[in-house]
């Protein structure tokens, strides 16, 4: 179940609150493909029942993408995964900016919107989403996955929050953006990134309670804190931005690991109050290097956890210390 | 961008229980990874020639064009030939030989105690035609492929296995870039190939460690030292599962366990995607395999 507290607190800010079930769109698409075997009927068929339903179209291309790759339109994930994000585009220029997507069922490329400009948008997910979740995410507001991500969450993101209350598999915040307009993308991953988190990533922030072998692979900024496990072989070949995850972490090559300074904790202190609320943390305000034990929790119905982080390292590029 | 699969029950004496109907749900939900073909292989199926000392040869053969005759299959037809024990292994040899010789035939591998399927074309496709979900044994591998370094026919989809060794299947996710080193070393140990695809050299290779010493963990290790490029395996023989990964990890292999309960037997489940134990449940000990490392289950 996704967190109480931020799910009654995302219902009752909103005045707006746009619910999609994906079966829906699954169960039209299928419906279409039980009735009509030529595939190019059947596309016309879906846009047709998609323009009518949703008020949406899709490109032309994907017809013929979806018969190279699935022998037809109507077994194609590409129909929907284009569906979902032709209709979340729609509804945020329509002005609602708070969208349920339910049934997601590990879809690839949810939340791909293509907007130049920063779009206001708050977005919870029921179920798992798969590769490239978020990628290219230029928002402001919170997106909420209730369950695992796979590859490429927030891929060459530019700015927005995200929070994945299961795993992601690797490659979270993956050239991970700053930018003059930007500083890049926040994710908090509950259960930890199996690995590579941060890979190549320039800015953000990511908070999560485990990273696996090789985070911090050719980082260039942005912070990584670990709160979980202690990992293996991290930061090779980074070149800039900081890591801070337990004693014990081991480095791989181009990486140094140093003791925290009095900026760390400051660095820390602002990282972790993205997720102040989320994390239900304790009293982040009296954090310092005196006082540097945190409590928090990443799960409302387990205790709280208490981190010391004078047993945690930092970890930098060889070259910057 | 190919997806790899695997299971193993826990307790490896439920005949009944349909472990390609797992496999088929874990290869579905990572479709979406490749199309280009399909293929599974099950061990311990219980068929009767599992337990005599017979096996088959399994080969493709390219049937001329009929109206029956689709893209998805290419074509090509599935022949399992199987060989009396009596017969000698000259004979066999001869058979082999010759096979491979003939442009219309693409050859898989000996096989005893594995049902071996695979074609071009979705997993749907290959229930269809092999009705997969029905399957039983004790374990079990499956392959999503997308083409990268070789022609898309059903001789270069996996399972590769191999005629050095009966009962070895192996289904890879990435690029073995000293592919052509490793082939001819093997070749000129007089071992045949019979693809293009790199991925056949780790069920050749394996196939010769274990002829030399019988140990798999060490077959892994050694594959996993001469080895180049970004791999991720699965390899199973009759009483082995292996989840193998290449030293740095650059391919995903995680693993998860389900404790079964209602009449469903305990399992351990392998894949690319996270998503792919979850649709069966393998939520359980959750984590990625160790990079250089082989993770290996026993029966």
């Amino acid at each position: 179940m996704i967190n109480k507290l931020i799910e009654a607190q995302f219902k009752k800010n909103s005045k707006m609150c746009y619910t999609l079930d994906i079966d829906e769109i699954r169960a039209i698409v299928k419906d279409i493909g039980s009735r009509v075997s030529n595939p190019i009927t059947q596309f016309e068929n879906i846009n047709n029942s998609l323009e009518k339903n949703y008020g949406v179209k899709l490109p032309y291309g994907l017809n013929q993408v979806s018969i190279e790759k699935f022998g037809d339109v109507a077994s194609s994930p590409l129909i929907i995964e284009r569906a979902i994000n032709s209709i979340m585009k729609k509804i945020i220029v329509e002005g609602e900016t708070k969208i349920v997507l339910k049934n997601p069922k590990a879809l690839y490329r949810i939340g791909i919107l293509g907007f130049e400009d920063t779009v206001k948008l708050d977005l919870i997910v029921e179920g798992n989403v798969g590769n490239f979740f978020g990628a290219f995410c230029n928002f402001d507001g919170t997106w909420i996955v209730d369950g695992n991500a796979e590859n490429g969450l927030a891929d060459k993101g530019y700015k927005g929050k995200i929070i994945i209350n299961g795993f992601a598999t690797e490659l979270a915040c993956q050239n991970n953006q700053t930018t003059n307009f930007s500083s890049g993308v926040n994710v908090l991953i509950k259960k930890g990134c199996m690995e590579r988190a941060m890979g190549q990533a320039r800015g953000g922030k990511l908070v999560t309670f485990g990273a696996g072998y090789n985070s911090g692979l050719y980082m260039s900024g942005g912070v990584l804190l670990n709160l979980g496990l202690p990992g293996e072989m991290f930061g090779p070949g980074m070149v800039g931005g900081i890591i801070y995850s337990p004693e014990g972490t081991t480095i791989a090559e181009g990486a140094v690991i140093a003791k925290l300074t009095l900026e760390d904790y400051s660095i820390i202190k602002e990282t972790l109050r993205v997720f102040e609320n989320e994390l239900f943390i304790e009293a982040l305000d009296n954090f310092s290097m005196e006082n540097p034990t945190l409590s928090l929790t990443n799960n409302i119905n387990k205790n709280i956890q208490k981190f010391n982080m004078h047993d945690f390292i930092k970890i930098v590029p060889k070259t910057t210390n | 961008m190919c997806g790899i699969c695997g299971i193993i029950l826990k307790d490896h004496d439920n005949p009944n229980f349909s472990i390609g109907a797992l496999l088929y749900r874990m290869m579905e939900s990572q479709q979406v990874r490749a199309q280009d073909s399909a293929g599974i292989a099950i061990f311990n199926t219980g068929d009767a020639h599992c337990n005599d000392l017979s096996y088959n040869l399994n080969y493709f053969i390219k049937s001329p064009p009929t109206s029956m005759t689709t893209t998805a299959t290419g074509g090509y037809e599935l022949i399992e030939e199987k060989i009396p024990a009596s017969k000698p292994i000259k004979e066999q040899s001869l058979l082999v030989s010759k096979l491979s010789k003939d442009d219309s035939v693409s050859i898989i591998g000996y096989s005893n105690k594995m049902k071996l399927v695979k074609n071009m074309g979705l997993v749907k496709d290959l229930d269809k035609k092999y009705n997969i979900r029905s399957m039983k044994g004790s374990h079990g591998i499956g392959h999503l492929r997308i083409a990268t370094s070789s022609k898309v026919d059903p001789g270069n989809a996996h399972p590769f296995s191999t005629t050095v060794l009966p009962d070895i299947a192996v289904v890879h996710n990435g690029e073995i870039t000293n592919y052509s080193k490793l082939r001819n070393l093997l070749e000129i140990k007089g071992y045949p190939f019979y693809s293009s695809c790199d991925s056949e050299v780790i069920a050749v290779f394996l196939a010769d460690q274990l002829l030399m010493h019988g140990d798999i963990q060490r077959a892994h290790d050694q594959f996993i030292r001469k080895a180049d490029g970004p791999f991720t395996y699965i390899a199973a023989t009759p009483h082995s599962l292996s989840l193998v990964r290449d030293k740095f990890g650059t391919r995903k292999g995680i693993i998860g366990y389900n404790r079964g309960g209602e009449g469903n037997p305990a399992f351990w489940a392998m894949a690319t995607d996270l998503s792919a134990l979850d649709i069966v449940g393998a939520n359980e000990d959750v984590k990625a395999a160790s990079p250089g490392k082989s993770l290996i289950f026993t029966i």
